[in-house]
C-alpha cells in the first residue's frame, strides 16, 4: 500500500528563465511541434538518476542566473548542468549528487561560473499537465510545462525515498569547446566550417545557438525545400553564418543542413554561452557512437536499473507553505 | 517498387529523400511515406516528420545505434508500397493514415492588402498586375496541404499559381509577423499559426485558429487537407469553414 505525500516546493526566485522540463515532446513533429524538452540531456538524466527518478521524470532547467526554491517537505535534490554555487537550507553542497533537503530548506542555485543551464532534479519529479505525453516548457511557442514564477507552488510527485549516494561525472570544462560532428555534405564551404573557429552570439536561444566570425560558408544553399530537421543540426543560414539547432528547433527547415553535431556532444552545445568560442572536430558515426556510448556509461553509474515512471498523483499545494516556513 | 534513397543523418536520424524539388506529388508521397514510416516504426523511433522531398526518422541513441536505426527504416520501406499510396494521394481520395482523419475542404476567408497583408501591393506592382488580378489568382484556385512544419500548425501549401513563383522572400526577416498571416515565398504559400519572426511575404490575413493544444486535433489542417481562399473586407468576418 502506497503512502501519497503531499509534497511541493515553491519558487523564491526563478532568475533570468527556469522552466519544467522533461526529455520532450516527440511524436507531434508533423503537427510542427517542436521536440523541447530538456537542452542537455546528459544533466537533465544524471540529476533525474541522483534523486532515484526514471530520466524521464519532470526537472527544473535554469538559465544563467540559477534559482531559488523553498521545499515544503523534506525531499532529495541534485543539482547538475552548469558549474555553480549550490546551497541546500546553510550548507554549500556539491553539485552532481543528491543531498537531502528538510522542509522550510531554501535550494539556491547560484550564478553559472561555466556552461549556461543548470538542472535541478526533486525525487519524485514536478508535477505539471502533459501536452502532446510531456510536460516540457516550449518558451518560443509559449505553450505546455511552465516558465516558473516567483511564488509558483510545483506539487511534486509521490517517492519512495531511496536514493543511493553517488555521484555522476560532471560536464568536463575545456576553455574552447569542440563539437564532434558528423558531415553531411562535402564541398569547400563545408571545409572552412570545420577548419573555423566560431563566438556563440547573443541571439542564441533554446532555439538554436547562432554564431558569428570568420568561416563564412559562401555557396551553401539557403533556398533548399524544406525538410525535416533535428537537434545538432548545423544549418548555414542566408548570411554564410552557421546555426546549431537544440531541443527547442522548428520541425522543418530550409537552409542546408551541413553536418550534425554528435548526440552525445549536444550537452556541450546548450552549455555554451554567448561570448564563448566554439569550433567542429568531423567525426564518423561510428566515432559518434563510441562517444555517446562513454556519456551512457558515466551516467549508468549511478544507474540502480530505475525502469518506468513512477505514479506521481498530482498534489495541489496550494497553501501548503503556511507552517513550513516561520 | 520504388527505392528511396536512405542514410543516415548523424547519429540519432535517418534521411529518406525522395527527390530534390518541390515537387507536388513528391510532397504528397512524402506526407503519405511518413504516415507509414510512423505506423511501421511506431516506438522504434522518436518522431517522423515530412518535408516536400523528403522524411526524416528521429530516434533516441541512447535506445538504438545509428546502425540499428538504419536496417529499421530499410526494412520499413521494404513494406512500403508507394504505387498505390501515391496514386491515391494525387488522385484526391487519399485517407491520410490509419489513424488520422479523411482529407477535409476548408474555406479560408482572408482579408488582403492594407495593414492585414502589409507586402500585398507591393508584390502586385512587383508582378506588374492589379491588385485584384493577384487577390482573384490567389482565390481563384486550390490549394492542397503538403505538410505542416516550421512552427505548429503552419500549413504547407501547393497551388500556388505559377505566375507567383518568382516572387522572393524578403532579405532581412521581420522580428514579428501577426498571427493568421497569409504569406508566398520563393513558389511557397503558407499562413502563420501564431505571430512569430518571418521572411515571407505578407499579403493577407486571417483569424482562423490554426493551432490550439488544448484542442483535438490540435490543428485545423492536416496535409492533404483542400484549401481555397475567399476575400473579405473585414478581419471580422475572416474566419475558415471547414467541411
Amino acid at each position: 500500500m502506497s503512502t501519497l505525500h503531499k509534497r511541493a516546493v515553491r519558487v523564491v526566485d526563478p532568475g533570468v528563465l527556469s522552466t519544467v522540463q522533461d526529455l520532450g515532446r516527440h511524436g507531434s513533429g508533423r503537427l510542427g511541434v517542436s521536440p523541447s524538452g530538456v537542452a542537455d540531456w546528459y544533466s537533465g538524466r544524471a540529476a533525474n538518476r541522483l534523486v532515484g527518478n526514471p530520466d524521464s521524470a519532470t526537472l527544473i532547467e535554469t538559465t544563467l542566473t540559477g534559482a531559488t526554491f523553498a521545499l515544503g517537505h523534506d525531499a532529495w535534490v541534485a543539482v547538475t548542468g552548469a558549474a555553480a554555487p549550490f546551497a541546500v537550507g546553510e550548507r554549500v553542497c556539491e553539485q552532481w549528487r543528491a543531498q537531502r533537503g528538510r522542509a522550510g530548506d531554501r535550494v539556491v542555485v547560484g550564478a553559472a561560473r561555466r556552461g549556461l543551464r543548470s538542472y535541478v532534479a526533486f525525487d519524485g519529479g514536478v508535477i505539471v499537465p502533459a501536452l502532446f505525453d510531456s510536460a516540457s516548457t516550449d518558451v518560443t511557442s509559449g505553450f505546455g510545462g511552465r516558465i516558473l514564477a516567483r511564488g509558483d507552488e510545483l506539487s511534486l510527485g509521490a517517492t519512495i525515498d531511496e536514493t543511493s549516494d553517488v555521484r555522476i561525472d560532471p560536464i568536463a570544462w575545456i576553455p574552447e569547446t569542440v563539437l564532434r560532428t558528423v558531415r553531411l555534405a562535402s564541398s569547400p564551404a563545408v571545409e572552412t566550417l570545420f577548419g573555423s573557429s566560431y563566438v556563440v552570439s547573443d541571439r542564441s536561444s533554446r532555439q538554436a545557438l547562432a554564431l558569428d566570425g570568420e568561416g563564412s560558408l559562401v555557396g551553401m544553399r539557403a533556398d533548399l525545400p524544406s525538410a525535416g530537421v533535428s537537434a545538432g543540426c548545423v544549418q548555414i543560414t542566408g548570411d554564410g553564418m552557421p546555426i546549431v539547432l537544440l531541443c527547442e528547433h522548428q520541425t522543418t527547415g530550409g537552409y542546408e543542413v551541413a553536418a550534425v553535431v554528435a548526440y552525445a556532444d549536444i550537452p556541450l552545445a546548450a552549455q555554451l554561452r554567448p561570448g564563448e568560442r566554439v569550433s567542429f572536430a568531423a567525426v564518423d558515426v561510428d566515432e559518434a557512437g563510441r562517444a555517446l556510448a562513454q556519456r551512457r556509461s558515466a551516467l549508468d553509474a549511478a544507474c540502480r536499473s530505475v525502469d518506468g515512471r513512477r505514479d506521481g498523483s498530482a498534489v495541489l499545494a496550494a497553501g501548503f507553505f503556511e507552517g513550513a516556513e516561520s | 517498387m520504388q527505392s528511396f534513397a536512405c542514410r543516415p543523418f548523424g547519429d540519432a536520424a535517418v534521411l529518406v529523400e525522395l527527390g530534390t524539388t518541390r515537387d507536388p506529388e513528391l510532397a504528397l508521397q512524402a506526407s503519405s511515406l511518413a504516415d507509414s514510416l510512423s505506423t511501421w516504426l511506431a516506438s522504434r523511433s522518436l518522431d517522423v516528420v515530412s518535408g516536400y522531398c523528403s522524411v526524416l526518422v528521429r530516434f533516441d541513441p541512447l535506445t538504438i545505434s545509428p546502425e540499428e536505426q538504419l536496417r529499421a527504416v530499410t526494412d520499413a520501406l521494404a513494406a512500403y508500397t508507394p504505387h498505390l499510396d501515391a496514386e491515391a494521394a494525387v488522385g484526391g481520395e487519399h485517407r491520410s493514415s490509419r489513424e488520422h482523419r479523411p482529407s477535409r475542404e476548408h474555406n479560408v476567408r482572408v482579408c488582403f492588402g492594407g495593414e492585414h497583408g502589409v507586402d500585398f501591393e507591393r508584390t502586385a506592382h512587383d508582378l506588374g498586375m492589379r491588385e485584384s488580378r493577384l487577390r482573384d489568382m490567389l482565390c481563384g484556385g486550390e490549394f492542397r496541404v503538403a505538410f505542416l512544419g516550421f512552427l505548429a500548425g503552419f500549413p504547407y501549401l501547393l497551388g500556388l499559381p505559377p505566375a507567383l513563383n518568382g516572387v522572393d522572400r524578403l532579405t532581412r526577416p521581420r522580428p514579428r509577423v501577426p498571427a493568421g498571416s497569409m504569406a508566398i515565398a520563393a513558389g511557397q504559400c503558407g499562413i502563420y499559426p501564431r505571430a512569430s519572426a518571418g521572411g515571407w511575404r505578407l499579403l493577407g490575413r486571417t483569424n482562423a485558429v490554426l493551432f490550439d493544444p488544448s484542442h483535438k486535433p490540435a490543428t485545423l489542417f492536416a496535409p492533404f487537407d483542400r484549401i481555397r481562399f475567399e476575400p473579405v473586407s473585414d478581419l471580422r468576418d475572416a474566419s475558415v469553414t471547414t467541411t
